[in-house]
This record gives C-alpha cells, sequence and structure tokens, in this order.
C-alpha cells in the first residue's frame, strides 16, 4: 500500500497538469491583493457606506485578514473547478494511456489502488488548500497588516483580531473536507467514464446545476437546499459569525461525510467489478 | 530439481453481452515449456490472456498452480504479462516506468538490469513517448521479467520488430524457458516463429480448442514439401517419399522433415541444391483449414 501511494504521488508531481491549478491560485490571490491594494479604499466605502450613517467605525478595516477573508469569498466557487482538474484525472488517465492494463496484471488488488488513489487525491487536496491558505494569508498580511473585520453575513459580525487565526485554521480544515467531498465524487466519475475530459465535464455540470439550485431561494428550490453538496461545503462561513453555531456545521459536516463515503464505496464496487477488455 | 510448477485452467468460459467469447477452454502451462496460443482473429486467444491476466472475469471455469485452486486474481502472483502494444506513462523515462513497477512488487531487481536484458540502455532516459514501437515492445518484455515470475504470458510480443530485434528476443524468451525453468504462453499471428520456439501449441477456433498437442508430433509429420532448382534434375534418388510432382525444375513431394533432410544432403552429394525449399508442415495446415 506504502509502494502504491508512493508511485501515485510520483506520477501526480511529475504531471505537468498537477501545476496548472496552483498558478491559477497565485495568479487570482496577486489580482485580489492588487485590486484592494489600489481600489480597496473605495470599494469598502461603498460597501459601508450604510453602516458609517449608524456607526462610529474606526481602526485599519482594510487589512490582510479581510484581504484574507474576501479571496476565500472569491475563490471558494472556483476551487473545486481546479481541484477537479487533477482529481477527475486520477482514474480515467489510466485508462486513456492503457496503463490501467499493466497494473492490473501485476500481484496487487485493485481496492488497495483505488485506496492509493483516494489517498492521493485527499493529499493533494490538503496540500492545495494549504497552499491557498499559506498564500492568501501570507501576501495580505504582508502588504495590509492585522486587524479585526466586519462581515455582513445575517447582519454584522465581528472578529476580533485575535478570534482570525483559529477561524481561518478552522475553515481552512472544513473546506478540505467539501473539497474532499467533491473529489470522491469526481473521481467515481473518472472511473465509471473512463475519460479525463468526460469526468471533468460531468463533474463541473453537476457543480454548477448544485450552484444555481442553491442561489435560488423560491419555493421548491428553498426546501432542496439541505440535499445540495455545494450547500454544505459553502457552509465555512459559519466561522465567520461571531458566535459559530456548532450544530448547523456538524449537520454540514455529517452530510459532506456522507456524501464522500458514497462515492468512495461506489468508486470502489465500480472499479473491482471492471472488466478491462481494451 | 524440484518438480516444475505447473498452472491449469479448466472450462473457462466467457461472453460480452451475448457473445460467446470462450467455450469450456482448458489447457495446462507447464515450467519450462513454451505453449503456443495460435488462431485465427478473433478466435478467442487474447481473450483466455485476459481472463488469467484477472483483466475480465469468466463466467465459468477454474485454475489451478499446482493442483491447489486459485482465484484468477491471485494467478498474477505467478506470472508476468505482456500485453499486446504496452502501454506506459508517456511523460516518464523508461527506467522511471520500470521503477515504479519495481516499487509495487517490492521487487530487490534493478531496472538498469532489465532494460539491458532487452538492450534499450541507449534510450533509458528517453521518455516513454519517444519511443518507436519496436522499443515500446521491449520495454513491455522487460517489465515481464519483474519478481522474476515462474510463467509469462506474451500476448503478441514480437509485433513490430525488426528482424534482428525480434531473434534477440525470441532467443530471450527460449534461454527463459530452457535454462531458467519459465513456462511461457505465447501468441503471435506468425505461425511459423511460434514452431520455433514452442514446445506445445493449443489452436483455438471459434471460442473453443480445436485441437492441442506437442508441436514437434505435427511438424515432423510427412508434409507437402516443394523444392525449386535452376536447372533441371535428371534422376531422383532412391528414398521413401511420395512424389506428387515433378516438372524438373520443380519437385512437390509428401516428406517427414528427416526425410526432407535427408533429400537435401543427397542432392548435395551430387553437387545439386535447389534455391528454394518450401516445407507445409501438419500443424500449418491445421491453421489453414480453419482460417478459411
Amino acid at each position: 500500500m506504502r509502494a502504491l501511494l508512493t508511485n501515485e504521488l510520483y506520477k501526480l508531481f511529475k504531471k505537468p497538469r498537477t501545476y496548472i491549478s496552483p498558478v491559477v491560485i497565485v495568479v487570482i490571490i496577486i489580482l485580489i491583493n492588487l485590486g484592494m491594494f489600489l481600489e480597496g479604499g473605495q470599494i469598502l466605502d461603498f460597501l459601508l457606506a450604510t453602516l458609517r450613517e449608524q456607526f462610529f467605525l474606526e481602526g485599519n478595516l482594510i487589512n490582510g485578514y479581510l484581504i484574507t477573508f474576501l479571496s476565500l469569498s472569491t475563490l471558494w466557487v472556483h476551487i473545486p473547478i481546479l481541484v477537479v482538474i487533477v482529481t477527475a484525472d486520477l482514474m480515467s488517465s489510466e485508462f486513456e494511456s492503457g496503463a490501467i492494463r499493466m497494473l492490473l496484471t501485476r500481484p496487487i488488488k485493485r481496492s488497495a489502488l483505488m485506496s492509493a488513489k483516494m489517498l492521493t487525491a485527499l493529499i493533494y487536496v490538503t496540500l492545495f488548500m494549504l497552499f491557498i491558505g499559506a498564500l492568501s494569508y501570507g501576501i495580505a498580511t504582508l502588504i495590509f497588516g492585522k486587524g479585526d473585520i466586519i462581515v455582513l453575513y445575517e447582519g454584522i459580525q465581528i472578529i476580533t483580531s485575535a478570534q482570525f487565526v483559529p477561524r481561518f485554521l478552522l475553515t481552512l480544515a472544513y473546506s478540505t473536507f467539501g473539497m474532499m467531498a467533491f473529489a470522491a465524487m469526481s473521481i467515481y466519475i473518472s472511473t465509471a467514464t473512463k475519460n479525463s475530459l468526460a469526468a471533468i465535464l460531468v463533474s463541473l455540470g453537476v457543480l454548477i446545476i448544485s450552484t444555481l439550485l442553491q442561489t435560488f431561494s423560491l419555493g421548491i428550490f428553498e426546501s432542496w437546499k439541505p440535499f445540495l453538496f455545494t450547500y454544505h461545503m459553502s457552509q465555512w462561513q459559519l466561522f465567520f459569525y461571531t458566535d459559530i453555531p456548532w450544530m448547523e456545521i456538524l449537520v454540514s459536516t455529517v452530510f459532506l461525510a456522507a456524501f464522500t463515503a458514497v462515492f468512495v464505496g461506489l468508486s470502489y464496487r465500480k472499479f473491482n467489478r471492471l472488466n478491462i477488455t481494451e | 530439481m524440484p518438480h516444475a510448477p505447473t498452472l491449469t485452467i479448466t472450462d473457462v468460459s466467457l461472453t460480452y453481452g451475448e457473445q460467446l467469447v470462450l467455450n469450456k477452454v482448458s489447457f495446462s502451462l507447464h515450467g519450462g515449456r513454451i505453449l503456443a496460443l495460435i488462431g485465427p482473429n478473433g478466435a478467442g486467444k487474447s481473450s483466455t490472456m485476459r481472463v488469467m491476466a484477472g483483466l475480465v472475469k469468466p463466467d465459468s471455469g477454474t485454475a489451478t498452480y499446482n493442483g491447489a485452486q486459485l482465484d484468477f486474481q491471485e494467478l498474477r502472483k505467478h506470472f508476468g504479462y505482456f500485453i499486446e502494444s504496452p502501454s506506459f506513462y508517456n511523460y516518464l523515462s523508461a527506467k522511471q516506468n520500470l521503477d515504479l513497477l519495481l516499487r509495487m512488487q517490492n521487487s530487490p531487481q534493478k531496472s538498469e538490469d532489465l532494460i539491458e536484458r532487452v538492450g534499450l540502455t541507449h534510450a533509458a532516459n528517453k521518455t516513454f513517448s519517444q519511443f518507436s514501437k519496436g522499443m515500446k515492445q521491449r520495454l513491455g518484455i522487460a517489465q515481464t521479467l519483474i519478481g522474476q515470475p515462474e510463467f509469462l504470458i506474451l500476448d503478441e510480443p514480437f509485433n513490430g520488430l525488426d528482424p534482428e530485434v525480434k531473434a534477440q528476443l525470441m532467443d530471450l524468451v527460449i534461454d527463459l524457458a530452457r535454462n531458467h525453468g519459465t513456462g511461457v504462453l505465447v501468441t503471435s499471428h506468425l505461425l511459423a516463429d511460434l514452431e520455433q520456439m514452442a514446445d506445445d501449441f493449443v489452436l483455438l477456433n471459434q471460442g473453443g480448442i480445436h485441437l492441442q498437442g506437442r508441436v514437434s508430433d505435427y511438424v515432423n509429420e510427412k508434409q507437402r514439401v516443394t523444392l525449386l532448382f535452376s536447372k533441371p534434375i535428371s534422376r531422383l534418388p532412391e528414398m521413401p517419399f511420395e512424389v506428387l510432382e515433378n516438372t524438373g525444375n520443380k519437385l512437390l513431394i509428401k516428406a517427414s522433415a528427416q526425410e526432407t533432410e535427408q533429400l537435401l544432403l543427397t542432392l548435395a552429394a551430387q553437387g545439386i541444391a535447389p534455391y528454394s525449399v518450401q516445407r507445409s508442415d501438419l500443424l500449418h495446415e491445421k491453421y489453414m483449414e480453419i482460417a478459411q
């Protein structure tokens, strides 16, 4: 198992496509910071215009913590897209290249190979999220310093400078969990379709539909929300409530765990029963 | 000397949808012997090999290793498998590809040694995408040697190779069987190659076994031999073979391999040498019967 995992990681980091997503993230985060550096004051004045009429706001509101938070808010829709580029390719690339026949004629168990693929996805997603976290936090605090932040979720949420780092780390951990759920789904689609492009497109299609349904807040659509994985993935925002609603986070965590378990199970089942006839 | 290992498959049947691909195929593969799996396209050669490799699950049938029943998936512990048109990772070098497989099997062998055995040392650090078809075939053979398996299953291993490389690889396979006790199951559409190296054969037709036996029993039977001469021969030596046609420049006889050899020696002693000798053996004829 260890050898299989080593092999999978070796292949992952040898593939050029592995580095596409981190490069895109670097560009986006630099652009966000640049934008806030040049236009941040005006943007904040616009956003807080109403608040300023009722409250006396004191201190450095455009600080590194706020920019880090804004980076996460901007990126959370894009991160799954960038994750799927790699995870949807994990199985299907083996079929496309024909290397799957070589792997499966070795004296190894199919379930062991699938486990190595799943662990590789988990490691990649974790490293990717850490990279995003470190980069967004590092650049923003370096340029803008630290401070308290105001978040406009269901009213005004105030996160003090001392509270920010632990909450940011919890957010990263929760987001990694959410991304792994999406990665598990993409691996299943990758195993079923045996085609990287189809796996990426189908995964993104599901993501787009789920995200769209989540944005509809009328009638029947509202009642669907608790069953949409994107709704639960977006619950990381709850960590930026002044009082964290732990029960809601727990429910979403259980949903994402179940979602992941279903697709991991389906992936094993599909792969173990697959006839390699090509 | 330890008893040669034996791998047996019995009554293996396989269907793809409604199509019966294999129908109760049974044979044994013995250590130190080369078994040729022959038959026209669609006869079931590759399907048989895929079942043995655990790539495809048969509908029925059993596998035994030295008499002990095994799951088809477990058979893989005992052999190296060469896939027709082998595929590796395009973005990795030959050495890196083999290192992956060596690590996977926890093998102490060195990729450099395997690469050297198939004559690819000069290309060890080239990526697989830069390889010619012949080089890919050779790397495919190299990976079958990982773990020093007791059996090799080779599906069309000599396709696309130039004669020199093909001869080298055939010698390698023969050496593994004769000197290292490896049992080899091999398919090729080049019957002459198989006759040259194989001890036994299984002739498949439409998913079932049409004929099986020892190659020597069929090759040494009396067969049609055509000899062509640049000058007409006046008198044939007295020999126990049947003359089917004699036009002077062309002689068609029915003779065994030994009788043919004796005739050639006798003619040579008289200063006569044919410029062409073509021998159609029984195995070839049996193959042609079903191919047509």
